[in-house]
């Protein structure tokens, strides 16, 4: 399963469209969407709605190695290189309020452009966020209120390279600094958001489909389920049920035939054994004719 | 797609403005660098998917601190040095081979280089001044392998050229000794520089030990260092076992001992000693590697567990070893033959 996370709905609705992502019936406090192989969800602004979206969703979706985390959002970009409307691919995140930086691996070849993001609990003005730019980070970077914390979160569940970040830059920090008229300006950033994104809707859809490719190269092998009845024929203790179980995935990924030699000792009516002895036997003589 | 090798550098923020640290970073200009405040803050991060990370590996680059020169654990093979050293300038090795310890070891698939070899050696000649040292400087690592990149092995071949009582050992699987030919030629004292090439039948190599040149590749390695008068040991460890184990070996002996057309021809009169040893593995490393690789036969092989190491089942292990000591012992004599045996 790829899970997306966005801070707000203007964020989400472009991926639900584009994806055709159904809302979700379920008992969160969080607004959920999703398909087969996707679950979106809108997380709400800051750090403590992000973290606690987060851990509620995956420990939902009891999530695995097999899944992974995208936080898709906007960002300010202070140094106002005339870049709005550009999609960056996250390589660091620095929580601004520790000054503790993550990083989440880069093992695909995404074609996108990096950048690092500083996530911040309140809005960052132009002029603040300037200030920032000497610190920790040596490239001018970005800003948001959610990133850094939503890994703070997901690392707890998933690791750094289940984990990815992807950044629309929506705005040069001017609404919180420059405007008299906030809410007005906030509902304008958010129209404006949602169309930035929409724009970007392809290269979002390639690069989701791209990491669900990677997610399956990591498909857990297939239990053993017959493991228990041949461990009962074996009378086996727990520590020779584990070998039987060694043995047995050895074989499979081996290529070593263990299925006729198992039918044999059943013709021969050797399984099941009589007594647990004769069980530690058996197995040894199985390990040795498997392995000869 | 899968990003490649390197396409990240991580640098520790302390030696990003350093002339060698630039100019590594320079023989990689299309990687994208990231600040970092200390290596372990990449390498050491909880749940990496190590086998992920070894398909792409990024570069971390760092300065160690504290210790730099340790003494040889017991598993290790000492090859009756009484003063035997390891030293790990860089963690982690570019080949992929299924049975590395590394990859129990390790937290993470990527590769750190600690540049302020410097240290590394002043600790050395401070050790120097109580005893001679034996040390293996390619010991969690394949530094041939890398030395293209980072000219390492150029650097420890010419301190070791200004210290009488050193000797050191460079492990290695790779076949190619273009980067070291130069410094080799002209050192004065190759005969303290020992290459030790671990040796597997091309079966294994193609199975297991993805990256890694071939045996012919290392053989003529080999080969080329032995007319420079460099002494090389061969090490058949870890043997690794297959169902048609014997044939495999047997082949890969007859190609090294006897010749065979189309492979290089290596002098056994000037083979240094040999080393023989199948696979085992800590039950630590193990259980960890089980976890990164759950599909290989070698991580899910059904070992035995004797104080905390797995190996072979006994019978195989004894006549898989049993086989090599009798095909060395054709051709050296029994001084040069080393059996790993826990110490
Ligand atoms: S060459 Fe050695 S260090 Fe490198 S992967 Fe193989 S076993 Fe590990």
């Amino acid at each position: 399963m790829v899970f997306i996370a966005t801070a707000l709905q203007c964020e989400a609705a472009p991926i639900i469209r584009a994806c055709s992502l159904k809302k979700l019936n379920n008992d969160l406090s969080w607004s959920c969407y999703g398909n087969d192989s996707l679950c979106l969800f809108i997380t709400g602004v800051g750090p403590v709605a992000a973290s606690a979206a987060v851990s509620a969703v995956l420990s939902k979706y009891e999530c695995s190695k097999d899944d992974c985390l995208i936080n898709i959002g906007s960002c300010c970009e202070p140094e106002g290189s005339g870049d709005i409307g550009s999609i960056y691919l996250i390589n660091k995140l620095t929580d601004r309020t520790t000054g503790r930086s993550f990083y989440p691996d880069m093992l695909l070849r995404s074609g996108l452009a990096e950048r690092e993001i500083i996530s911040s609990p309140n809005p960052v003005g132009r002029t603040e966020a300037k200030s920032f730019t000497g610190e920790a980070v040596h490239k001018n970077p970005l800003f948001d209120m959610e990133a850094a914390f939503i890994y703070q979160a997901a690392k707890y569940y998933l690791g750094p390279s289940q984990i990815s970040f992807l950044k629309i830059v929506s705005d040069n920090g001017i609404a919180l600094d420059d405007s008299p008229n906030e809410r007005q300006n906030l509902a304008l950033l958010a129209k404006r958001t949602e169309e930035l994104i929409e724009e970007k809707t392809e290269q979002i859809k390639l690069y989701i489909s791209s990491i669900s490719e990677a997610a399956d190269d990591n498909k857990s092998l297939p239990g053993y389920e017959k493991t228990d009845e041949l461990a009962a024929d074996f009378k086996c203790s727990k520590v020779m049920k584990d070998s039987l179980l060694q043995l047995q995935k050895y074989a499979e990924i081996a290529g070593v035939d263990y299925r006729t030699v198992l039918a044999k000792f059943y013709s021969e009516e050797r399984l099941p054994v009589k007594s647990k002895k004769d069980g530690l036997k058996l197995l040894a003589e199985l390990k040795s004719r498997l392995l000869k | 797609m899968k990003a490649g090798f390197f396409s990240h550098i991580y640098v520790e923020k302390d030696i990003l403005e350093a002339p060698k640290t630039q100019e590594l970073i320079s023989r990689l200009p299309n990687s994208e660098i990231i600040e970092i405040n200390h290596y372990k803050d990449v390498f050491c991060r909880s749940r990496q998917d190590f086998a992920k990370q070894k398909k792409s590996p990024a570069l971390i680059l760092a300065h160690k601190k504290g210790e730099l020169i340790y003494e040889g654990a017991k598993v290790c093979q000492s090859f009756g040095n009484a003063h035997f050293y390891y030293t790990s300038c860089i963690m982690n090795c570019v080949y992929n081979c299924e049975y590395c310890y590394l990859s129990g070891m390790y937290p993470s698939g990527n590769i750190v280089i600690f540049m302020n070899l410097e240290d590394y050696f002043e600790e050395i000649s401070r050790t120097l001044l109580k005893n001679p040292m034996y040390i293996c400087v390619s010991y969690d690592t394949d530094l041939l392998a890398l030395n293209h990149l980072t000219g390492v092995l150029n650097r420890w071949i010419e301190f070791v050229d200004t210290k009488e009582n050193l000797s050191i050992e460079i492990r290695t699987k790779c076949g190619n000794i273009s980067s070291v030919k130069e410094s080799l030629k002209c050192c004065k004292h190759p005969e303290r520089i020992i290459f030790a090439f671990t040796v597997s039948p091309e079966a294994v190599i193609e199975r297991y030990e993805k990256g890694t040149a071939s045996l012919t590749a290392r053989l003529k390695a080999l080969a080329e260092l032995q007319e420079l008068k460099i002494p090389c040991r061969i090490a058949f460890d870890p043997m690794i076992y297959l169902p048609d184990w014997k044939p495999v070996y047997e082949e890969m002996a007859d190609i090294i001992f006897k010749g065979r057309d189309n492979y290089p021809k290596i002098d056994c009169n000037k083979i240094f000693d040999v080393s023989i040893g199948s696979f085992r593995i800590s039950d630590t490393y193990l259980k960890n590697m089980r976890r990164n690789l759950p599909s290989s036969a070698i991580t899910q092989f059904p070992y035995d567990n004797d104080g905390g190491v797995y190996h072979y089942p006994d019978e195989i292990m004894k006549e898989m070893e049993a086989y090599m000591l009798g095909r060395c012992r054709k051709i050296l004599p029994e001084d040069k033959i080393f059996l790993w045996k826990e110490q």
